[in-house]
């Protein structure tokens, strides 16, 4: 009757399409099974794997020097996942402890390998692992690991080779660091502060230049260059002062004052018609201003936009000179119902911190 | 069309044709998807394999501001703030929007943070229903506290947008619990890709599993058959659904319970909306809209790792309502929005995503219904045989059954949550008999808010019994 039913053309695809479906089904069960196996025997093995590892690293760390246990071929990926796990979380002397486990295993050979094989998930491991260890031997890898289209490898790459940090690794993750616009901003912010004296002085020039020749991709490196917090003159911040029009350049700018020298270019932009640059000078005129920027913080609270009044009143009341007798003589004379209203609000959010 | 000709028998062999040329196609769609995914994730995991290392701050992650819209969740709020403030971020702020609760969310809250008033000088830049009090939190000064009259979520989350003071919001529903460094993986977008203006995670079912110190402890899936049907769902809907459209810019959802959104953009294009009951979809659905006008290279984009958890309905009158509220809101978000579709910019939100929902998604329980009507009918006027009913059945549950369970191989080669044998045993059968009463239960209930939504019936806060045990302390949890 079955076969009967299935003379029609269209009862026939269903048919097919129904059995199709079931046998893909039971191909995807099949494959579940496989996947959940393997996985289980994976889990199996890394638990057994850091059960008898773990120990040793701490003992490592601790500056001991453990008898260690065998390592196949195939646990290499999970101690140096282990490995990088404690290296991110330590400093000082325990990351040199770990660095001389990994050497007393001999492990920089397989490293290597790992880092120009095919597999993404090796080549970042090896990458990091590199990136602590400074492996010289390794420069010629990175550098081509460091034009990786791939950002996540880029930036462990460049990482790795300032690790190294000698003349000939910084001139080549400079350009990167300047034109890889991919690179996540807060990557390439912590590779800068983790970066040597050589290299911030080197990164410094590129801004200069790059401010002298108005490049679009200032406004980016200004932005990496907050990490720093740098608290010394630096010519390129009057140059942009000075010369800009462009809101965000100066927005970025502003965020980078922090010497008193550099005010008097401040305040020439308290009229600026850009409200974001109005925010940045109050807060600058918060983090440094003196008592005769005062009545410049007054007035921007009357500003029509509420980000300008807020940080004004907010650098109002955290001026260290300020005090509550003359700010309740300010709240007073405010005219302005925006700009009253905002102070009370800075003032409960002072009294609340 | 005249069908005399044919008669009755022509007019069900023509029938026969659309239906299974309509499930052929629904479920074509959803295994292209499918391999969409597969590509998408043999890429992607690799590349995260040291994502979950102890991470170093650099300071520019951007601060967020996290809305938590509550409507009566005097039951679930306190958890779900507990859980908000231990999340591993450097900057965020919380700021929970009671509804107009007439229950005692507002009492919980201030019991558990020691609220008091504060005169806060914000900006009415969406319109919003009148706010009474904002109070902030003496415990935890990044915590405020704003009491308005009842106007819907949509409303309530335009008033934290209004008192937001960070560039970036995450809207998370006060009966969700978020992992703990949720935040720090979903930002990651917006620090790599300035275009990104809204990014969404994975919701997961929070039933059977167990909470300590405000997160997930142990994952476990549900003692309630309807539950475990719901995690086949949310597997499938999150790991093919939302990461397929994804990896072609064609993502039109980004879930209420867990997204994070560029304040400006989201203001720029009017805020939430206040008179739908799907605002979360209808708000992506108009960015991509008004954007794609505007003519502005922008993203929207999922990611399956950052997880969220959620209660959802063990009961069929909650669950019936939720599901025809759902189509409600998917039927108000894509006929607002129908300017989208195949317009001159569209790309593939318009060209692609568009079609599909308003075909397959919106007008999907129709067809489905009909279909099973329509078949029962031809049968017993005796169009059509037994077994040839039966092979069509046989051909809609099997094709049915095969998505349910790639996403199911998905689940395990992805993220393996549920890794416990039994628990994948319990996984399979549910993907198996979800397609047998349920799926269709399900098209009658999103037909029902089809018809809701043509006699326009008015959105409202969606009220949900909850069970919250997952919610309660493990010692108070039955053995």
């Amino acid at each position: 009757m079955v076969f009967a039913t299935l003379s029609d053309p269209k009862t026939r695809l269903a048919f097919w399409i129904g059995a199709i479906a079931l046998i893909l089904t039971i191909v995807l069960l099949v494959e579940i099974i496989r996947i959940r196996m393997v996985l289980y025997a994976k889990k199996v093995r890394k638990n057994r794997f850091i059960h008898l590892w773990q120990p040793v690293l701490i003992k490592t760390i601790a500056g001991e020097t453990p008898k260690l246990p065998t390592l196949h071929a195939r646990d290499i990926v999970e101690l140096l996942l282990l490995w990088l796990r404690f290296q991110n979380t330590l400093r000082g002397d325990s990351r040199l402890h770990l660095n001389r486990l990994l050497t007393q295993l001999s492990i920089k050979p397989t490293l290597l390998k790992m880092l120009t094989g095919s597999k993404t998930d090796e080549r970042l491991i090896a990458l990091a692992t590199v990136g602590f260890l400074g492996t010289k031997e390794a420069r010629a890898d990175l550098v081509v690991a460091l034009n990786d289209p791939q950002p996540a490898i880029s930036v462990l790459a460049a990482h790795a080779l300032l690790s190294i940090n000698d003349s000939d690794s910084i001139s080549h993750v400079i350009p990167m660091m300047v034109g890889r616009r991919d690179w996540p901003i807060d990557r390439t912010a912590i590779m800068l502060k983790d970066a040597s004296p050589k290299f911030v002085e080197a990164f410094l020039v590129e801004v200069e230049q790059a401010a002298i020749d108005n490049q679009p991709y200032l406004l980016r490196l200004l932005r990496i260059l907050d990490v720093l917090q740098l608290n010394r003159p630096l010519e390129f911040l009057r140059h942009i002062l000075e010369n800009s029009n462009n809101p965000e350049l100066v927005t970025s700018t502003l965020k980078l004052v922090r010497l008193n020298s550099d005010l008097d270019l401040v305040r020439n932009r308290l009229n600026d018609e850009n409200w974001a640059v109005q925010v940045q000078v109050a807060a600058v005129l918060g983090r440094l201003g003196v008592s005769e920027d005062v009545p410049r913080l007054v007035s921007l609270m009357s500003s029509k936009d509420w980000w300008v009044r807020y940080r004004a009143a907010k650098s109002l009341v955290q001026l260290p000179f300020i005090n509550h007798a003359k700010i309740e003589v300010i709240k007073q004379n405010m005219n302005d119902a925006f700009g009253y209203d905002i102070l009370l609000h800075a003032i409960a959010e002072q009294a609340e911190s | 069309m005249n069908w005399a000709p044919f008669g009755w028998a022509g007019f069900a062999h023509f029938i026969e044709w659309f239906f299974l040329a309509y499930f052929i196609a629904i479920n074509a769609g959803y295994l292209a998807l499918n391999f969409i995914c597969i590509f998408s994730l043999r890429k992607s995991i690799p590349a995260g394999i040291l994502n979950d290392m102890p991470q170093i701050y650099s300071g520019l992650e951007p601060p967020i501001t996290i809305i938590v819209p509550a409507y009566n969740e005097e039951s679930t709020i306190t958890a779900s703030v507990r859980s908000i403030l231990h999340m591993n971020y450097p900057l965020l702020e919380i700021v929970i929007v009671n509804d107009g609760s007439t229950d005692n969310t507002l009492d919980e809250l201030k019991k558990n943070l020691s609220l008091v008033p504060f005169p806060e000088a914000y900006r009415n830049r969406l319109d919003t229903e009148t706010v009474h009090v904002i109070y902030t939190s003496l415990q935890h000064p990044n915590i405020r506290v704003i009491d308005k009259k009842n106007g819907g979520k949509a409303d309530s989350i335009n008033v934290g947008i209004n008192v937001a003071r960070y560039p970036l919001f995450c809207v998370v529903d006060a009966d969700s619990i978020l992992q703990p460094d949720s935040l720090r993986k979903v930002v990651q977008p917006f620090l790599e890709d300035k275009r990104v203006v809204a990014v969404g995670g994975t919701i997961r079912v929070a039933n059977g599993c167990q909470i300590s110190g405000g997160f997930i402890g142990k994952v476990g899936l549900p003692k309630s058959w309807l539950a475990m049907m719901q995690v086949v769902e949310y597997t499938r809907a999150f790991l093919i659904g939302r990461l397929g459209w994804s990896a072609i810019n064609g993502l039109l959802i980004i879930s209420g319970a867990f997204g994070v959104f560029h304040k400006e953009t989201v203001i720029s294009v009017g805020g939430f909306l206040h008179n739908t009951v799907g605002e979360d979809m209808e708000l992506i659905v108009r960015i991509h809209r008004m954007l794609k006008k505007q003519k502005k290279d922008y993203s929207i984009v999922f990611l399956p790792d950052p997880v969220a958890w959620t209660e959802v309905p063990e009961d069929l009158y909650t669950l019936g309502n939720q599901r025809m509220r759902w189509q409600r809101g998917l039927s108000e978000s894509l006929m607002g929005n129908l300017g989208l579709m195949f317009s001159r910019n569209g790309g593939a939100p318009g060209w692609v995503a568009f079609p599909f929902m308003l075909i397959f998604e919106w007008f999907g329980p129709l067809v489905e219904v009909a279909g099973y009507i329509l078949m029962g009918i031809f049968y017993w006027l005796g169009y059509i045989s037994w077994p040839v009913f039966m092979v069509f059945l046989f051909a809609a549950l099997g094709l049915g059954i095969l998505v349910s369970i790639s996403s199911l191989m998905l689940e395990s080669f992805s993220f393996n949550l549920y890794d416990k044998r039994r628990q994948m045993i319990w996984l399979i059968i549910a993907s198996v008999l979800e397609n047998i009463g349920y799926r269709q239960l399900n098209s009658i209930w999103r037909l029902i808010g089809l018809f809701q939504w043509i006699f326009r019936r008015k959105g409202k806060w969606g009220e949900m019994r909850r069970s919250s045990d997952w919610n309660k302390p493990v010692a108070e949890l039955p053995s």
